[in-house]
């Protein structure tokens, strides 16, 4: 029999953990990334009557059996109707519904049409079709789910990877009519979905999204179920525009991004290679490169710096925007994912004052590229790069290695070369630049950010009050409803150091 | 000199030391071992990794000390998800069986029966004495990791022991 040092032993021999699989860490990226993209469209809030292809389906773990229980019931009755009109609004901030987009549902098949009648997105058979409005085509690819879609998908709004959700129940009487009310709240996010259903058929009628804006929820979207109407989807050779592949698209993107070097760094270990360089009418400068399959390690920023010579003050948001591909499988191209760095000046420049911009990088002496920099230290070499010419380097000192500092790209503009945003930008990153008035909000954001890290507490107040007017505009514009929490909390602060 | 503040991805509070990236690789390997002892098939383990890391990531900026425990902390309130989901199995897996040699046949079975006592400990005190045997960590991090102090850890891992040997003698 086991002494209990034998006892430890069998125990660590039982525990014994088996070697980390090589792919490990690339799964863990992709989940962090998809989070990273989920988050940003969690900002703004999903409406999920309205985002059947792209939500992800349905996985319900509450922790009351009887709550499970009884929106297993709305479940099962929704997976027995086939056809559906479904009518989702935005909801204002003084409480007024304007129709966004309209989901019909017929035997497994689904349209969405948006308030002027252009189908959005088509579930058919075994293929979706999604609009791409940069490319005013439609983009097939492999459905999601093969199966069909099931009207039940509809009320599985939030993340699936979440095992944070819970309902709450109760039975309420309006107007004469009692129907059963499940109010669904997924871990910490600032949203609640409330669902009425049927006391005797079980079927939801309504659905209403709400955030959380300074202690109390506001109504922000609303969804009407409607079985009666005649539900038909038309094929999608009723399409009236072409329809290109997934794999089509994705090879027209990197043919477009990939024609143009503009600038490169390479030492046999590192590589950067600049594809895009544009201009914004607001000074704004987007820069795509590439840089092999380096995947997380420019959290924190990325040493490819950008200096003027008429001294711009530019906040840079730096962060990794991968290739966007939709629904589709990632692929990697082979220099590298795109990456995009925005640079957005913290005041506007005049498109027409003529600036030179440059570009620079620094590597380390085992020729790695660096990837963070304290401010001073990141201005000062930015600084010293744009002195020397192109493909020349500069040694600059950080810590106890000296770092050998590259100018890559050097031009001079005098007016923009895009509007809010270059088109390339949406095929990159699609949640923040997909319109002018994402684009708006993201420059905002930037600018606000920077603005209280400075603490200029009245040009945060000024920034943060534009993001919320974009987003304002954006719920008029029918693209999106925002989650204001955030902003109007950054606004309290800014208010209590303004005015303490 | 014209300042340009840095703020790169400041999602993430830059005022502290160690980025996520950095955590990321540095603990990942900690991390996977922690959660594939305790959850199985490897693949599950993997996707309780995969969930450990986004749930970092998201909570980068409010994470509180050392950030190999805080992670361990995430990691542990996901194992115990996702055993809620299933039973849990302590036996050893097929790949640890090399041979039919007797000596094994013995390892096994004193494993599966270390296991088996192990399992039935109640979570708290199986967590902790997990993390003490098999995971090697001192005391004060297997509290941090609770969420306990220090004499509250160690009553603990007394409770779990009194129940060991207790199952230990009445084997005998």
């Amino acid at each position: 029999m086991m002494n209990e040092t034998q006892f430890e032993n069998s125990l660590k021999v039982a525990m014994s953990a088996p070697a980390m699989p090589e792919h490990m860490g690339n799964k863990v990226d992709a989940a962090v990334e998809r989070s990273r993209q989920r988050s940003q469209t969690k900002r703004r809030l999903v409406l999920a009557s309205g985002a059947i292809a792209s939500v992800s389906l349905g996985v319900f773990l509450f922790p009351s059996v009887k709550a499970q229980a009884s929106l297993g019931g709305m479940i099962g009755a929704l997976d027995k109707k086939t056809n559906a009109v479904v009518r989702t609004y935005l909801v204002d901030e003084g409480g007024k519904r304007t129709l966004q987009r309209v989901a019909t549902v017929s035997n497994g098949n689904v349209t969405t049409t948006d308030v002027k009648g252009q189908v959005s997105e088509l579930d058919y058979e075994l293929k979706s079709y999604v609009w791409n409005p940069s490319l005013g085509v439609y983009v097939e690819f492999p459905r999601r789910s093969p199966k069909g879609f099931k009207l039940s998908d509809m009320i599985g709004p939030a993340s699936s990877f979440s095992l944070h959700k819970k309902v709450d129940l109760e039975n309420l009487t309006e107007g004469g009519r009692t129907f059963r009310r499940a109010t669904i709240k997924n871990g910490e996010l600032p949203e609640r979905y409330i669902i009425d259903a049927d006391l005797t058929t079980d079927l939801p009628f309504r659905m209403q999204v709400e955030s959380l804006e300074q202690g109390r929820w506001r109504a922000r979207g609303y969804s009407e179920f409607d079985y009666s109407s005649p539900a038909a989807v038309a094929p999608p050779k009723d399409l009236k525009h072409p329809v290109i592949t997934e794999k089509e698209r994705s090879d027209r993107f990197d043919s477009m991004i990939e024609s143009k070097t503009l600038g490169e760094y390479s030492n046999g270990k590192s590589f950067v290679k600049i594809r895009r360089v544009d201009v914004a009418e607001d000074g704004t400068v987007f820069v795509a490169y590439q840089n092999g399959n380096r995947v997380l390690n420019s959290w924190k920023g990325y040493s490819l710096m950008l200096v003027d010579d008429i001294g711009t003050m530019y906040t840079r948001y730096g962060d990794i925007f991968t290739n966007y591909y939709g629904t589709g499988p990632a692929r990697i191209p082979k220099d590298g994912k795109y990456e995009m760095e925005v640079f957005v000046p913290i005041r506007r420049v005049n498109p027409t004052t003529k600036r030179k911009l440059s570009l620079a990088v620094a590597v380390m002496p085992n020729g790695q590229l660096e990837k963070v920099f304290e401010a001073n230290e990141f201005n000062e070499w930015a600084q010293a790069a744009s002195k020397v010419p192109v493909g020349k380097s500069v040694s600059f000192k950080v810590a106890n290695r000296t770092d050998k500092v590259y100018s890559i790209f050097q031009q001079v503009y005098d007016g923009s070369t895009c509007g809010a945003s270059p088109s390339w930008a949406s095929g990159i990153s699609y949640s923040s630049f997909a319109n002018d008035v994402f684009t708006e909000i993201f420059k905002a954001q930037a600018r606000s950010r920077n603005a209280m890290s400075r603490k200029d507490w009245a040009d945060a107040e000024t920034q943060l009050n534009e993001v919320l007017r974009w987003m304002r505009e954006s719920e008029r514009q029918g693209y999106s409803s925002w989650s204001m929490d955030q902003v109007l909390k950054d606004l309290d602060t800014v208010h209590k150091n303004l005015r303490p | 000199m014209t300042k340009q503040p840095l703020e790169a991805a400041v999602l993430h509070n830059s005022s502290r030391t160690m980025t996520f990236a950095e955590a990321r690789s540095a603990y990942l390997g900690t991390v996977f071992a922690f959660v594939a002892r305790r959850i199985r098939p490897v693949q599950e383990a993997e996707d309780v990794v995969a969930a450990v890391f986004v749930d970092a990531y998201q909570h980068w900026g409010r994470r509180k000390g050392d950030p190999k425990l805080w992670l361990l902390g995430i990691a542990r309130r996901k194992v115990a998800d996702a055993l809620r989901k299933k039973k849990p199995t302590w036996s050893i897996r097929e790949e640890d069986s090399t041979s039919n040699a007797m000596d094994e046949y013995v390892a096994r079975a004193e494993a599966d029966h270390a296991a088996a006592i192990v399992a039935a400990l109640p979570p708290d005190e199986r967590d902790a004495l997990l993390m003490q045997v098999v995971d090697e960590m001192p005391i004060q991090d297997i509290a941090v990791v609770l969420g306990r102090s220090i004499k509250a850890t160690n009553s603990l891992l007394g409770r779990a022991r009194t129940r060991i040997r207790q199952q230990l003698k009445d084997v005998k």
